[in-house]
């Protein structure tokens, strides 16, 4: 009973800390260290999110989409686009649709980022914050969340 | 299998398989029965998808135009161009019914499939578009556009007319619509839509960005109008030969208060120079040619969980007969309000209708036009990308040859895209 009693002891001790590390966490806006871009408005990212053609610094954005990480993508919907998945996803068809306008690329694995950063052109992501800071050939341009 | 119990009709050959239509029959590799026109309830987008089998033959030019673009589609890619496809499949079942007129019970079932697919370098542009459904096979939209600004492009080929803000949003996108049918008013030329859908020439697009983060939008086009022949319009079909087909000039202008926001309203204008084909045993005074000006307005509203997408157009004809001009004027219009009750469930209705529709002489001249319709829907999202859609509508026909008909109709829809 009492060793019992010690494993529910161990698992709460366990949570508890793992909450205090997720509650550090943050996302944020990276580009490619090539990538003249030092900073950009919400609007401005949130414009070539959503299909229009920016240019920031003279540089044209190429925007990319993270998948394969819910918390990420529900982060993204609503601190970046500002709109439900739903919305979202029929917007980026109905560009299509209509004008024949390219769907966002796409990434499922955070290891493809610094590649897919590193073509021409400014190409932006976001990731959690502990993951751009151990990638190579990636800077830091914008804070987009942080837990509180 | 589905029940298709329809009205009497006489066997074949009948009388009713007038000279025109055997020719028009042959030409197109039919026999008189399959160009034979079925009750005006069975119009498909109207009351019933699934009569057109006219339509089913491919033309080699249809075939020659889907080579080309599935030549683009299969192409290796090369820097700087973006390839995107896009597969709307849908099916479709339908019920009928009429306490006062039981010979109005039709059940049936459709399978569609919307096939899309555009390549995009940093100018230059191509867009494709092709239906194929258990009736019909056909290039709907084919157009290249070159870039002449940052929001602006200027397209030449066969595109949706840019003054129908439904089509504009939606093009033959079944998923992305919320309700299963269209309203009467934006209906495709081959499902009886009275007026054009399809044009051929050259579009100018244009979305400006004002200092105030709204937008105005432009949309303008000039090109070749269907002609009426077999009391349907028919568009112009790529790399057709021979061509009787008017003008057909296009504007729609819009205005975004945020120009990031869905929700717009704005203007729709048009002229319209529709040829008729002559059949050789119409009447003294059939029209040679319709010229049709029309002036109208729209809105997509979002607010919250609700949207209402909303147009009024005001039509005005001239149908020129052989002896005299004929006046003709009517208004026809639409609004649906749509609910989101959650992330799955949207609840929506329409009610469609106008003045002066019941009388216009050129609306008479098809074989059925819906002048009113009040409809109640319900979608569901059950997957990403699928979604089951159920629509309950009240429905008359006023316009018509065949006369005033007024009935119940019941649909189910799965739709879904496949990016």
């Amino acid at each position: 009973m009492i060793r019992c009693r010690g494993h529910w002891l161990v698992i709460f001790v366990a949570c508890l800390l793992g909450e205090a590390a997720a509650s550090g966490d943050t996302v944020v806006l990276v580009t490619g260290e090539s990538c003249p871009l030092t900073s950009i408005s919400t609007l401005e990212l949130r414009k070539a999110y959503l299909g229009v053609a920016v240019a920031v610094e003279g540089q044209r954005l190429r925007p990319i989409m993270m998948r394969g990480d819910e918390k990420l993508e529900q982060i993204f919907y609503q601190s970046v686009v500002a709109m439900s998945k739903k919305s979202y996803e029929r917007r980026r068809l109905s560009l299509t649709l209509k004008y024949g306008t390219p769907r966002l690329a796409e990434i499922d694995d955070v290891a493809d980022v610094p590649e897919a950063l590193r073509g021409t052109g400014c190409a932006i992501t976001y990731l959690w914050g502990r993951d751009a800071e151990s990638m190579q050939g990636v800077k830091t341009i914008k804070l987009l969340w942080q837990d509180s | 299998m589905p029940q298709l119990k329809l009205p009497a009709f006489p066997p074949f050959p009948d009388p009713h398989c007038c000279p025109f239509r055997a020719r028009r029959a042959a030409r197109r590799g039919l026999g008189c029965t399959a160009a034979r026109r079925h009750a005006p309830w069975m119009e498909r987008g109207q009351i019933m998808y699934g009569t057109k089998k006219r339509k089913r033959r491919v033309s080699r030019r249809q075939l020659v135009a889907a080579g080309v673009t599935a030549v683009l589609a299969v192409a290796p890619s090369f820097a700087e161009v973006d390839h995107e496809f896009l597969f709307f499949p849908s099916v479709d079942g339908l019920n009928t019914f009429s306490e006062s007129d039981p010979s109005v019970k039709v059940s049936d079932a459709r399978a569609a499939l919307d096939l899309l697919y555009s390549v995009s370098g940093n100018r230059f542009r191509f867009l494709g578009e092709f239906q194929w459904s258990s009736d019909e096979a056909e290039i709907e939209r084919l157009q290249a556009g070159y870039r002449v600004g940052d929001d602006t492009f200027v397209w030449g080929g066969r595109f949706h007319a840019p003054a129908k803000i439904w089509t504009s949003e939606y093009h033959h996108g079944q998923y992305l619509q919320t309700s299963i049918t269209r309203p009467a008013l934006e209906e495709w030329e081959d499902d009886g839509g009275s007026n054009p859908s399809h044009i051929m020439g050259l579009l100018l697009e244009s979305e400006h960005q004002r200092d105030d983060e709204s937008a105005i939008g432009v949309a303008a086009s000039a090109g070749l109008a269907p002609v009426l022949e077999d009391r349907l319009l028919e568009s112009y079909e790529i790399l057709e030969e021979t061509s009787d087909h008017g003008l057909s000039l296009n504007l729609r202008v819009s205005y975004r208060p945020q120009y990031l926001s869905s929700t717009q309203f704005g203007i729709l204008a048009g002229w319209n120079e529709i040829n008729v084909q002559q059949e050789p045993d119409a009447a003294p005074d059939q029209p040679e040619s319709i010229d049709q000006a029309i002036l109208g307005i729209f809105a997509d509203w979002y607010r919250g969980n609700l949207r209402v997408l909303a147009s009024f157009v005001y039509f005005d004809n001239t149908l020129e007969l052989p002896s005299r001009d004929q006046d003709d004027s009517y208004l026809l219009g639409y609004a649906q309000l749509e609910y989101e009750a959650n992330s799955a469930i949207t609840l929506f209705g329409r009610v469609e209708g106008g003045i002066d529709q019941d009388d216009s002489a050129y609306l008479q001249m098809f074989e059925s036009v819906i002048t009113e319709r009040y409809m109640l829907g319900a979608r569901w999202d059950v997957a990403e990308y699928h979604a089951l859609t159920a629509e309950i509508a009240d429905t008359t026909y006023g316009a018509s040859v065949s006369g005033s008909r007024s009935f119940g109709e019941f649909r189910l829809q799965w739709s879904a895209v496949f990016p």
